[in-house]
């Protein structure tokens, strides 16, 4: 498990892997907040997530919702099959702004 | 305890309860309440097993489960193999407890049995496939598209906390989705913003519209695991808005494997679930809270605990059992009122406190005599014999590890019974006896001993067979005249038996001498007695617990001895002249009859003189009594047994050691061995 963020100007970059879960939910949340503006670009990388849970997918959508009303642009630009998974069983791909999602 | 080791005991006594469910059919194929248990049996154990992601375990289960549901709707018929497929599976689920991962000796064993269960259930009624495939399973739901298809809605609010809880909600979606054609709705609006998000708590909530076969118990079982807080409604939606909602959800559920890449469609279909939902009219609500408090005060009669933790509890009160003897010990010692009224009070508490922990430990025999009938059964078909294991008893109660470690030697004596004692029906015929052979299980309190008896109507022991093989063992001599209830003891020895086949059941004489030693572990005691021709009878006597017992405290010049108080009836003096008058024999008269005696300066090699006026402790011997001289009766004393260690556990006439108040230790002593002891030196100097 480990969250890599790395910024350049107005974008961030989050790379995810390993657990994403009730387990190091919060230690994510924190690292993410510490780095967060409502007027960065976000890109999020989930392509190495092998365990994800509610909790973890809330923290996705907590970000994206955050980002509802800013001019800021967010995307997750891959993701592993069980977060795929997860957010279409959950329904959560909903708050999702899907044409964001790079396949 | 892992939540998963936790499903492996439930799906454990699940499996035991379907077994029972089993046998009780084969007997009576027309109970339907029987059907029903097996039914929810497997249910259960498919769901959870989903929910913990034993997947081959749920896939399996379910084709099971599948023949259960088309025998309680009457199409298809209990029958001997449909039974045995069912005992079969049971086990072969056990194996799938153990390993979750894919293994092709399980699948090979699973594809086994469900081609024998299609077999017997036929293609039609199984609705296709029986492979193994986890898909198929969702698949057969899909396909069921029969009148019987009801559409629900779901409100789920996971309760805030159900994170830190360990509830994720995740897995009760997709339980929900593969029972059906499922819509999942998430609501997002109580999402804070990023800065007042709190991580672990749970801010969402969901709406499902399921179209099922499946029934509404099956809906509310997925819940089962939930916690109250959690607000869960189901409710029937109207009928009539059935065939619409199922073709607008389908398309959604073919799309649900794909990945996220269409975001007009999800898009258009949420506002056609936005119309569905205005549509529908709310009809009465079946909350489902009722239902898990009902469970919840269920949950309170029964607390599981881990048995590890019930033995440190045992620990612990052991040691405070020590400790109290030391206070008492200083009390008596510094005269101290207050001190000793203290101490009284503690002696009081603390033996209650033993005696409710010790009835923690206690449970009833009857959950290890049900799993017998299944032998019974099983060896019975192997053999061609026809045998009926009856139980009485059942809620005899023991300490739970008596009971563990006595699975072992019952199911050893009921094999013995089975295979050597019951003969097959033409013999039994023949010899005017029923076809059918009878194995009696019992179990009886009698004063703090359990009696366990094994007695079955067979041939009984040969004890001329049973003789001679002891004479070619060396064990007796040619010319030694002992009673027959000695010889079928000898079956006991290592290495003893006289059966004339080797089985893979019995007759390799290992076994009778593991049984005695491991029933002697548990302080008990086995014999066996046998009228030819009408059968043997196994009695094991066990003590009631292995932890704590009351004693009564004795000493030898300053030597401490305690002597279990329940064998004890009464403590007498013998004086010099006494011991003169019966001319060297070790004899007393007690109101009339002798009774021999021992004394255990002489036992414990001490050298010290005995003193003017001994006591002597009479103790109960069977049907018989014998004494104990000692120098002085001390009192009744709370025993913790503790064992001797690797050096000294062989020694007989030692049940174990205790430590007293002073910090000393006293031996307890084990009297009947010492009794036997001493008669077999007697007889071998004469």
């Amino acid at each position: 498990m480990s969250i890599k963020i790395e910024s350049v100007d107005n974008k961030s970059q989050y790379i995810i892997s390993g657990e994403l879960t009730i387990y190091t939910v919060k230690e994510y949340k924190d690292a993410i907040f510490e780095n967060f503006s409502i007027d960065n670009d976000i890109d999020i990388d989930l392509e190495a997530v092998d365990e994800v849970d509610i909790s973890g997918l809330q923290l996705l959508s907590t970000i994206y919702k955050s980002l509802e009303n800013s001019s800021a642009e967010i995307k997750i630009t891959s993701l592993s099959n069980v977060v795929s998974d997860a957010f279409n069983i959950s329904n959560l791909i909903n708050v999702l702004n899907t044409e964001n999602i790079e396949q | 305890m892992s939540i998963e080791d936790t499903f492996r005991e439930e799906a454990d006594e699940l499996l035991i309860d379907l077994e029972a469910a089993m046998l009780e059919l084969e007997e009576q194929p027309d109970d339907a309440d029987c059907v029903d248990r097996a039914f929810r049996a497997m249910h259960t154990i498919k769901g959870s097993g989903a929910m913990f992601g034993f997947d081959k375990l749920a896939a399996f289960t379910h084709h099971l489960e599948n023949a259960f549901d088309l025998v309680r709707s009457g199409d298809l018929k209990i029958t001997k193999e449909l039974i045995s497929i069912s005992l079969d599976s049971g086990d072969h689920i056990r194996d799938l407890l153990e390993v979750k991962e894919s293994n092709s000796d399980i699948d090979q064993a699973s594809q086994q049995l469900l081609d024998r269960l299609k077999l017997l259930v036929g293609t039609e009624s199984d609705n296709g496939s029986n492979s193994l495939n986890d898909a198929d399973v969702i698949i057969e739901q899909d396909d069921a598209t029969s009148e019987d298809i009801k559409t629900y809605r779901i409100n789920i609010k996971p309760d805030e906390n159900s994170f830190a809880n360990g509830m994720d909600p995740l897995p009760i979606l997709r339980e929900l989705n593969d029972l059906g054609i499922c819509n999942v709705t998430a609501c997002t609006d109580e999402l804070p913003e990023f800065d007042k998000y709190d991580a672990e708590k749970c801010y969402l909530s969901w709406e499902i519209i399921l179209s099922t076969d499946q029934v509404l118990n099956s809906i509310e079982d997925v819940f089962i695991f939930v916690d109250d807080d959690w607000k869960i409604t189901i409710e029937q939606i109207d009928e009539s808005d059935n065939a619409s909602s199922v073709t607008e959800y389908n398309c959604h559920v073919e799309h649900q494997d794909e990945h996220i890449n269409l975001p007009e469609k999800i898009d258009s279909k949420n506002d056609d679930l936005a119309i569905l939902v205005d549509k529908q009219t709310i009809p009465e609500t079946l909350p489902i809270k009722k239902k898990s408090k009902k469970q919840k005060t269920k949950e309170v009669v029964n607390v599981k605990v881990p048995a590890e933790k019930l033995d440190s509890l045992m620990d612990l009160v052991g040691e405070l059992v020590i400790a109290q003897a030391r206070l008492n010990q200083s009390a008596g010692v510094l005269h101290d009122s207050a001190l000793t009224n203290i101490a009284e009070d503690m002696e009081r508490l603390s033996s209650e406190l033993r005696d409710n922990t010790l009835g923690l430990r206690m449970l009833p025999i009857g959950t290890t005599f049900s799993r017998f009938r299944r032998l019974v059964r099983d060896l019975s078909n192997d053999l061609g014999k026809q045998i009926e294991l009856v139980t009485e008893g059942g809620e005899t109660e023991l300490d739970k590890t008596v009971i563990d470690k006595l699975s072992d030697p019952l199911i050893h004596l009921i094999r013995n019974s089975i295979d050597h004692g019951i003969e097959t029906p033409e013999v039994r015929k023949a010899s005017g006896k029923s076809e059918k052979g009878t194995v009696l299980l019992t179990a009886v309190h009698s004063e703090s001993n359990v009696i366990v008896t094994i007695k079955d109507d067979g041939s009984g022991l040969d004890a001329e067979a049973i003789r001679e093989k002891a004479i070619e063992r060396g064990v007796i001599t040619l010319d030694s005249t002992p009673t027959p209830q000695d010889l079928y003891n000898l079956i006991f020895d290592a290495g003893f038996s006289t059966a004339k086949e080797v089985s893979n059941i019995s007759g390799r004489g290992v076994g009778m001498d593991v049984v005695k030693r491991s029933i002697e572990d548990l302080r008990g005691k086995v014999s066996i007695n046998s009228v030819p021709g009408e059968g043997s009878t196994v009695t094991i006597v066990l003590p009631l617990t292995l932890a704590i017992i009351e004693g009564l405290l004795i000493s030898v010049s300053k030597e401490n001895y305690v002597i279990p108080l329940t064998i004890v009836e009464e403590c007498i003096e013998l004086t010099k002249q006494e011991v003169m008058q019966a001319n060297g024999k070790q004899l007393i008269e007690v109101r009339g009859e002798l009774v021999p005696y021992l004394r255990l300066r002489e036992c414990f090699s001490n050298d010290s003189d005995n003193p003017d006026i001994e006591q002597i402790i009479i103790v109960k011997n069977g049907s018989s009594r014998f004494g104990f001289t000692v120098d002085e009766v001390i009192g009744q004393h709370q025993t913790v047994i503790k064992g001797l260690g690797k050096m000294y556990e062989g020694i007989h006439g030692v049940a174990g050691a205790t430590i007293l108040g002073s910090g000393d230790v006293a031996i307890i002593l084990d009297a009947p061995a010492l009794i036997e002891l001493a008669v077999t030196d007697n007889n071998t100097m004469h």
